[in-house]
């Protein structure tokens, strides 16, 4: 039975390929130039502008909803964009972490064949099906990640990770006193996110000749396992640790977890972490942080909402692949009621 | 007649969808007799019980205790009529002690109306005494012996004045010599004036224990009447449906040379210097008490258990020890004492179940030659009468008797030049059990040798021409020919000479 | 005893059956919400987006069946898949030599594994679960910790690539397996003699089966499926991620359970795997057509498992109960 039933399945999936074939077809379309797919098709989603279905300007946003930095610019771009427009209809997909979640996301906007930007994050040489992506009418942007093998095949929306790390760490290196010993956290191995905010903490640090990088560790930018990781180094180098590095705010929040347990007054710390994420600024006011240097939500909204003009009025169309990078910005105990008040706007301050 | 009727059971009607359970069944039991109840599997004897024990609700009934028409409608019911029965499961609670468990749910009380412990340790006391059983009040339930805890629980029974028992095969887990003392309990209580129905598939207890017999099929009673105007093949006959002429088979015995030939077995403390032989065409019983170890020794001979020295010698060649694999090479081959467990693999069909340790020979370079082993396996399928709906049915879903033959018929296909049985027939209804009795006939007339272990002497004497008895894992006796008695057996087997 | 069977027949079709009658309620349901969702093109996009999560079925099929189990299957894949890529890249991008790295390495894990649990008596659940966080760290340890995001010309044409441009490689990769999985199931000795030792081992040795050699067959057998299932994994996502392909053997034994087949081993056949993968892959892609929240969609998933498992043990319980 198991068997007839796996046949049938089969069966019924191919005969509605063939009568599936006789809609529009751009998964079965040739792999040859974008010219000739274009003429034969019938629909009219060749030019990219706003309108197929209806009137409705479809974008579709996929990231990992665990990570916090990446939810909340889904949703203050989600939000603003459809803020902006009438039209403008945004759906959000999680990769939920999984890499092999990507193609079969970027497969099923093809195969819906009817969205109109796609902005989502990739590891890996997704040419073949951006450019099939492109023949439906969507464009594309790859955001928070840059690709040399991405260049000219879609758009990439940036922040320098350098200078991220940069600008925080040389924020750290005008606090920290004469002779210091830092500690580093470190998010993820291998990933070039991380690889180049390391290159800008160690290329801060170096302008001094005095800081001691006493260890540095990766911990997955989870809280916890930050903390964990602190309390290690707090046993094995007590107080001597006069600065902590952080790629992200929620492992530098957890190494002051790690620290009020230990009875060691976080603010006479210097302290760095990324995002600037809610708690990071609370961190900040409360002196416990010194600062947090961040990809802003809004400039990434911004860069949309602007890319949507363009397309909706006709200026570019959906192969344009030009590109954006975004100033990394910083938040200091100096500027951090501006970034509270923005978070209180957004209805994001718990 | 005038007598009172403990119970009388006037047309008694039951049925589930799709099947008839009881149709109108209709008897008397008396006081101060023992009534047994026999009947195939299925005959309808358990649900009968339950209704009686107000377990199960009957469509038409008509039943009277003591003379008064009565709505059995719950177990407590028919306690408070008088009615307990004993279950083949036996029902009490291993982490309470034996006094608690004697007073389940009703302990005596002191004026406080706190559980008065001294006079429910006294009163297990004297039980105990008068029962002559080895424990204390304080032990633990889960530490007394099963035929112990039996007997308390009859004790039981009777001391909330029960005077109708119901027992369900009561010496299934029985040693002879528990089945003794439990017999002597049974007619001190018909003594007592109490009925006890009694429910055995054992032909042996039913004749010598019982003053009446009612004999159940398909739902129906056939007969009742006291034991005395029965012989064993009426009563089996009137079970089955059929006229049996023997309850054993006969066979033309010709034997040939040796096909197995066992000497000097020692394994440990389990069984020492065990020698024996079977001869082609042959059936060689072995007898014993349980735990005698005959089990281990043809576990150990067939390659299942390890032995620490010993030769096993199949069609006089030597065998590889410890190793199933060369056992069944050479011919030698086991089913064992529990089916379910060794013998069959429930989820999977006859036709798998009765080739699988045979494929080898149903298959080339490894890929199985599907409609060779359904011809092959249908041979045997037939041969043995198995009745399910085809050979593609799991075998789970087959009573035991066919789950039985399933088994055979996997060995058969093998033919093998030896075959020990271990308890061939354990569980098995009186008509099947007479069908492996023909089966084994006929393998041993192909010039097979059988070794045969069973606990119940009649059939090991009705099949077995030469038995050897095991005691405390030696052979103590080999019989034959006159000596071959009920009564010696049980002298080797218990270490007399 | 005949009364017994009808109703338990009854229940056991019903337990049978049901997921699919679900499934088959929740399709109809979708064709009507969704336009896309009876396209060919979506058709073809769910079977090709199961194909690595069957593979993994079959991998756990075989050892389901014959009594055992692998939480080690995801990393094997993560793992196999990195090995298939190093062999691709230093052979001069030849795809070839990548699956059989790959189902090489998924065979050498496995002999591992398949010798701890066949020799050291260690129930499959603990063995595997160990060599699941040991295989993990091996994956880092390869690749260095980094990703490998340049792969090269060809590599992505058993996951993403077609034939004759129409039919994907990688559902042609799965049915390739399939069949043979179902030869060796139903049709060899071998396949023959996993169904016994999963249906009842002691029987099965009683039978003259060696159960420490038929233990290592299968974990051997089911590695060849898990390293196939890696390559494909990697070519998919053409990339050499040391973290992918986490919880992927939960998915796997997931489709082999709602496919039918019993987690008490001794039953089911080939195809339940692929069944229960395509099921699932429905549901999930219903769930996505119809821009269902991720977090309710985690939901469903897991309910979806815990009914069908459940209805597993139900019917198994039934089933001994004789």
């Amino acid at each position: 039975m198991k068997k007839t039933l796996a046949l049938i399945l089969a069966a019924l999936m191919i005969l509605t390929l063939f009568a599936g074939c006789s809609k529009d077809e751009p998964a079965a379309a040739d792999d040859t130039s974008a010219d000739t797919a274009q003429t034969d098709t019938d629909t009219s989603e060749t030019d990219g502008d706003a309108s197929e279905t209806g009137d409705v300007f479809k974008v579709a946003w996929q990231h990992n909803w665990s990570d916090q930095w990446h939810h909340q610019t889904a949703l203050v771009g989600e939000m603003r964009m459809e803020e902006a427009f009438d039209n403008v209809e945004v759906t959000l997909f999680d990769s939920k972490g999984d890499a092999g979640n990507i193609v079969p996301f970027l497969e099923q906007l093809i195969m819906e064949g009817d969205w109109d930007l796609c902005i989502y994050g990739t590891y890996s040489d997704d040419s073949e099906y951006i450019k099939k992506l492109q023949d439906t009418g969507c464009n594309v942007i790859c955001y928070a990640i840059e690709w040399d093998f991405l260049k000219g095949v879609c758009s990439t929306f940036v922040c320098s990770e350098y200078d991220l790390g940069y600008l925080a760490a040389t924020r750290a290196a005008e606090l920290l006193p004469e002779n210091a010993n830092v500690v580093v956290l470190r998010g993820a191995e291998g990933y070039s996110g991380s690889i180049l905010r390391g290159e800008g903490f160690a290329d801060a640090l170096a302008e001094r000749d005095d800081i001691t990088v006493l260890d540095e560790k990766f911990c997955s930018f989870d809280k916890a396992k930050a903390m964990t990781q602190m309390e290690d180094w707090i046993t094995r180098f007590g107080t001597d640790i006069d600065g902590i590095l952080s790629e992200n705010d929620a492992m530098a929040l957890g190494a002051i977890e790690a620290l009020n347990m230990a009875g060691i007054d976080a603010a006479s710390l210097v302290i760095t972490g990324i995002d600037a994420l809610y708690e990071g600024c609370v961190a900040i006011k409360e002196g416990l942080i010194d600062v947090s240097a961040y990809q802003s939500s809004d400039l990434y909204a911004e860069g949309f909402i602007d890319r949507i003009e363009k397309l909706q009025s006709g200026e570019v169309d959906a192969y344009c692949t030009d590109d954006m990078v975004f100033e990394a910005q910083m938040v200091t105990v100096d500027n951090v009621d501006e970034m509270i008040a923005r978070y209180e706007e957004l209805g994001m301050a718990q | 007649m005038g007598e009172q009727f403990a119970i009388s059971l006037h047309n008694i009607t039951k049925s589930f969808p799709g099947v008839k359970a009881l149709d109108q069944v209709s008897f008397d039991v008396r006081y101060g007799t023992v009534h047994s109840i026999v009947g195939e599997n299925g005959a309808g004897k358990s649900t009968l019980m339950k209704i009686i024990n107000g377990m199960h609700r009957a469509d038409h009934e008509e039943i009277y205790v003591n003379g008064q028409k009565q709505e059995i409608t719950s177990p407590s019911v028919a306690r408070s009529l008088g009615i307990s029965m004993i279950f083949q499961e036996l029902v009490y609670v291993p982490n309470l002690t034996v006094a608690e468990n004697l007073c389940l749910g009703r302990p005596p009380k002191n004026k406080a109306g706190l559980v008065d412990w001294k006079t429910m340790r006294r009163q297990a006391q004297e039980i105990l005494d008068k029962e002559q059983i080895h424990a204390k009040p304080t032990t633990m339930m889960n530490r007394v012996p099963i035929s112990d805890i039996q007997m308390l629980e009859i004790v039981k029974a009777t001391y909330h004045n029960a005077k109708i028992i119901i027992m369900d095969e009561p010496t299934s887990s029985l040693t002879q010599h528990e089945s003794m003392r439990l017999f002597d309990k049974i007619k001190r209580l018909r003594a007592e004036g109490c009925a006890i129905i009694y429910i055995s598939h054992k032909m042996e207890e039913v004749f010598q224990l019982s003053d009446y017999v009612t004999i159940m099929r398909d739902g129906k009673s056939i007969k009742t009447a006291p034991i005395s105007e029965f012989t064993e093949r009426d009563v089996i006959s009137m079970m089955v449906g059929r006229e049996v002429d023997d309850i054993y088979p006969q066979r033309e015995e010709s034997l040939g040379q040796d096909v197995l030939r066992v000497e000097n077995l020692c394994s440990g403390k389990v069984f020492q210097d065990v020698s024996f032989h079977v001869r082609a065409g042959e059936i060689v019983g072995f007898a014993g008490l349980v735990g005698a170890g005959r089990t281990e020794i043809v576990r150990a001979v067939c390659g299942m258990d390890r032995f620490d020295s010993g030769t096993v010698e199949v069609d006089g060649k030597k065998i590889k020890p410890n190793s199933i694999q060369a056992a069944i090479q050479s011919g030698l081959v086991m089913a064992s004492e529990d089916r379910r467990k060794y013998g069959i693999i429930g989820t999977r069909s006859i036709k798998e179940n009765i080739s699988l340790p045979n494929l080898h020979k149903l298959s080339s370079g490894g890929f199985i030659h599907l409609r060779q082993e359904r011809e092959k396996v249908s041979v045997y399928f037939d041969r043995l009468r198995i009745k399910a709906n085809s050979m593609h049915t799991a075998t789970y879903t087959l009573s035991g008797g066919n789950q039985q033959k399933v088994v055979l018929a996997k060995w058969l296909m093998a033919k093998p030049k030896v075959l020990v049985l271990d308890e061939p027939t354990r569980g098995i209804d009186v008509g099947a059990k007479y069908e492996i009795y023909e089966i084994m006939n006929e393998m041993v007339q192909q010039g097979m040798g059988v070794v045969m272990i069973s606990s119940e002497l009649p059939e090991l004497l009705g099949m077995c021409k030469r038995v050897y008895v095991v005691a405390e894992g030696r052979i103590v006796g080999e019989l034959q020919g006159k000596d071959l008695t009920q009564e010696t057996v049980m002298t080797y087997a218990t270490g007399g000479k | 005893m005949i009364v017994r069977l009808s109703r338990e027949r009854t229940i056991n079709f019903v337990a049978k059956y049901s997921i699919y009658v679900i499934t088959l309620l929740f399709m109809i349901v979708c064709a009507f919400l969704n336009h896309n969702f009876l396209t060919g093109n979506n058709l073809i996009n769910i079977l090709r987006q199961v194909t690595v999560y069957a593979m993994i079925g079959f991998a756990q099929s075989i050892l389901i069946i014959s009594g055992n189990l692998d939480l080690c299957a995801g990393s094997t894949c993560c793992f196999a898949g990195l090995i298939g890529l190093f062999a691709y890249q230093a052979t001069g991008e030849s795809l070839v030599v990548g699956c059989l790295a790959a189902m090489a390495s998924g065979v050498v894990i496995n002999a591992f594994s398949g010798s701890v649990v066949a020799f050291f008596n260690l129930p499959p659940f603990v063995a595997t679960l160990g060599m699941q966080m040991a295989i993990r760290g091996l994956c880092y340890i390869v690749t260095g910790g980094a990703m490998i995001s340049q792969t090269g010309e060809n590599f992505r044409y058993l996951g993403q690539g077609f034939i004759f441009d129409v039919i994907p490689v990688s559902i042609v990769v799965m049915l390739v397996f399939a069949v043979l999985l179902w030869v060796i199931l139903d049709r060899t000795v071998l396949g023959r003699n996993f169904y016994a030792v999963g249906g009842n081992r002691e029987a099965a040795r009683a039978c003259g089966i060696n159960l420490k050699k038929y233990t290592i067959y299968a974990f051997l057998l089911s590695g060849v499926f898990v390293g196939m299932s890696g390559m494909l994994y990697a070519s998919r996502v053409n990339a050499g991620m040391p973290s992918g392909a986490q919880g992927y053997e939960g998915q796997g034994i997931a489709a082999t359970v709602i496919g039918g087949i019993g987690f008490a081993g001794g039953t089911g056949s080939a195809w339940g795997a692929i069944v229960g993968a395509i099921v699932l892959g429905i549901i999930t892609n219903i769930l996505n057509l119809l821009g269902v929240d991720s977090y309710v969609q985690q939901i469903v998933n897991g309910l979806v498992i815990v009914f069908a498992v459940g209805l597993d043990t139900f019917t198994r319980g039934l089933r001994t109960s004789q």
